[in-house]
């Protein structure tokens, strides 16, 4: 319910930023710019070089928006406008990177620390470090379908215009993915479910009873 | 359990991602039935998939309007008015709105004082070759950070405790600005007029880039570190122009009078203020009282001297000033304490007072 009232606004400002509202476009800025911040960092760990790519994309949009047609999904679009841009800048920036211009740890593109799966607070230590690791061992491509399917909940037709493949592909490397992490955590997953269960089981038996006795 | 080949094909379908993740107590046996899994099976599902969620990482406060004006202005210049923004924290804000209606009066006066300070005071270097001018002159008070904007569209940060002071239009052959204190700026390019940033014993020159001046204290070195571009730095009684390049940092320190040049090894400690990080390298915790001091508006005391140059290492972003010296007193022998502020006969309160003391119990006995 909530969700689709928030499509709808975000509908609403696009529609009024390509009718060049500047109210509308500075809001569709906000509302997505820590998402795009995330995902570009992911792609290449410059913060400058990533910001200037998001107002990059930001200035052509609203330069062009003439041209631009019906757009099913601005989060894609935006994401899909950032990543081909960032893919591009990165060509044309190697050189200086290399050079030591812009001094950053070298930085694998998609991978993922320990600490950013402390979210959920019932796996055990050893099942977050042998899913950041799995994770950070998969393919490059596998890595990023991960992140736009389940952290940004994108559809695999969304992906795929995304990661410029067609779908059957998103579909394979998924299964792939998916294949690879279950061998590698099926056991430990096994046994923090188990522990996850009781306490499930525990937890409902308490409001039960308690909203019984209410 | 073992490995569950039947779930490779299932696994991958949108539908059964969605509906598991979605896995709630309503829709629980609905969802058992129409995969025909067991709830065990849907739990794993279920939590394999939250485990590939990565963690939301938020944006410093500040940043994403930051740039929101920054893409506001570029698209249409004309818009964007010079003005001051202050950034405080979220409490701050809350505190603030609870006391707005007391505080105009005496802001207003402020404003007014500070007006008449700014055309009283205007500084000499300003007054060569320019007709009579105004100024104006925005502080950062202790405890807070401020932006703002120059008449050309230059971005300046400024640190707590700093000031900047600049004309109100800048002349056609340069743009003289002074800075007290620490700001991080954003200068807008015009080849043809450079910018004039004057500080502690020395200028620096620049066409447009991003840079960040630390002169904070008479006695401790002048900093410029240089992220893009190109800045150059002369000495106050000296006509050379010394070059910096991008990712390099000059320490000038007015004692010595030698002007140092080295690797930024970490671009953080220099612009990670800008973000609201508080990040030492190295500093001696003489150094790094001080910059709590400013940074949290509160006077520190430190009771013991033995304790002024433990070299300290560290990184804070939100934290307060309890939690900051909690953590440094888990590696260096320190106990501290928080008196009571004392009631001044006006009915206000003295600054907050902190007193860091070594912590005896835990002296190392070398015999």
């Amino acid at each position: 319910m909530e969700k689709a009232k928030v499509d709808i606004d975000i509908k609403k400002e696009w529609e009024g930023m390509i009718g060049g509202n500047e109210q509308a476009f500075s809001e569709i800025f906000t509302l997505f710019y820590s998402d795009l911040y995330q995902y570009g960092i992911k792609i290449f760990n410059l913060p400058d070089l990533v910001k200037d790519t998001i107002q990059d994309v930001f200035i052509r949009i609203w330069e062009r928006r003439d041209t631009i047609g019906d757009v099913q999904s601005p989060k894609a679009y935006l994401i899909s406008s950032v990543r081909r841009k960032l893919f591009h800048n990165r060509g044309a920036r190697k050189n200086e990177i290399i050079e030591g211009v812009i001094k950053r740890e070298n930085h694998e593109n998609f991978s993922f620390i320990t600490s950013e799966f402390i979210e959920i607070k019932e796996f055990s230590a050893q099942l977050k470090n042998l899913l950041a690791t799995t994770i950070n061992g998969l393919p490059e491509r596998q890595r990023e379908l991960i992140l736009l399917r389940f952290y940004y909940n994108f559809k695999y037709k969304e992906i795929a215009g995304i990661m410029e493949i067609n779908e059957q592909t998103v579909r394979n490397l998924m299964q792939r993915a998916l294949a690879k992490l279950r061998q590698k955590i099926d056991r430990t997953l096994w046994e923090d479910i188990d522990n996850i269960d009781q306490l499930l089981l525990t937890f409902f038996f308490l409001i039960k009873k308690y909203s019984n006795s209410a | 359990m073992v490995f569950n080949k039947r779930f490779d094909k299932l696994f991958v379908e949108e539908q059964f991602q969605d509906d598991v993740l979605d896995f709630s107590k309503e829709k629980h046996t609905g969802i058992l039935e129409k995969y025909s899994i067991s709830r065990k099976e849907a739990l794993y599902a279920r939590y394999l998939f939250l485990g590939l969620i990565p963690k939301k990482k938020a944006l410093a406060e500040g940043e994403v309007e930051y740039a929101r004006q920054k893409l506001l202005k570029i698209i249409s210049p004309t818009d964007v008015q010079p003005k001051v923004k202050l950034s405080y924290k979220k409490k701050a804000i809350a505190t603030a709105l609870k006391v707005a209606a007391v505080l105009t009066i005496p802001l207003l006066l402020s404003t007014i004082y500070f007006y008449q300070k700014s055309k009283e005071g205007v500084p000499q270097q300003y007054a060569l070759g320019q007709k009579a001018m105004h100024y104006n002159t925005v502080s950062a008070p202790l405890g807070a950070k401020s932006q703002v904007i120059l008449p050309d569209g230059t971005l300046v940060w400024l640190n707590s405790g700093s000031s900047i002071s600049y004309p109100i239009t800048f002349n056609k052959k340069i743009r003289n600005v002074e800075l007290k204190g620490e700001a991080f700026f954003d200068v807008v390019k015009d080849d043809k007029k450079p910018m004039l940033v004057s500080t502690n014993g020395l200028k620096v020159k620049v066409y447009g880039t991003k840079f960040n001046l630390n002169a904070f204290g008479g006695k401790k070195a002048v900093k410029t570190a240089l992220v893009e571009g190109r800045v150059s730095i002369i000495i106050d009684g000296n006509k050379k122009e010394h070059n910096l390049k991008p990712g390099q940092v000059a320490s000038f320190s007015q004692g010595k009078r030698v002007l140092e040049i080295a690797q930024i090894e970490n671009e953080d400690v220099y612009i990670g203020w800008t973000i609201g990080k508080l990040i030492f390298r190295g500093e001696s915790f003489t150094e790094v009282l001080d910059k709590l001091e400013r940074w949290y508006n509160v006077d520190i005391e430190l009771s013991d001297a033995s304790l002024a140059n433990y070299s300290m290492y560290a990184t804070f972003f939100d934290e307060n000033i309890e939690q900051v010296l909690d953590i440094f007193s888990a590696s260096i022998p320190i106990k501290i304490e928080y008196p009571k502020r004392k009631k001044k006969p006006d009915g206000t309160y003295t600054k907050r007072k902190i007193i860091v003391k070594r912590d005896m119990s835990r002296q190392i006995r070398l015999n």
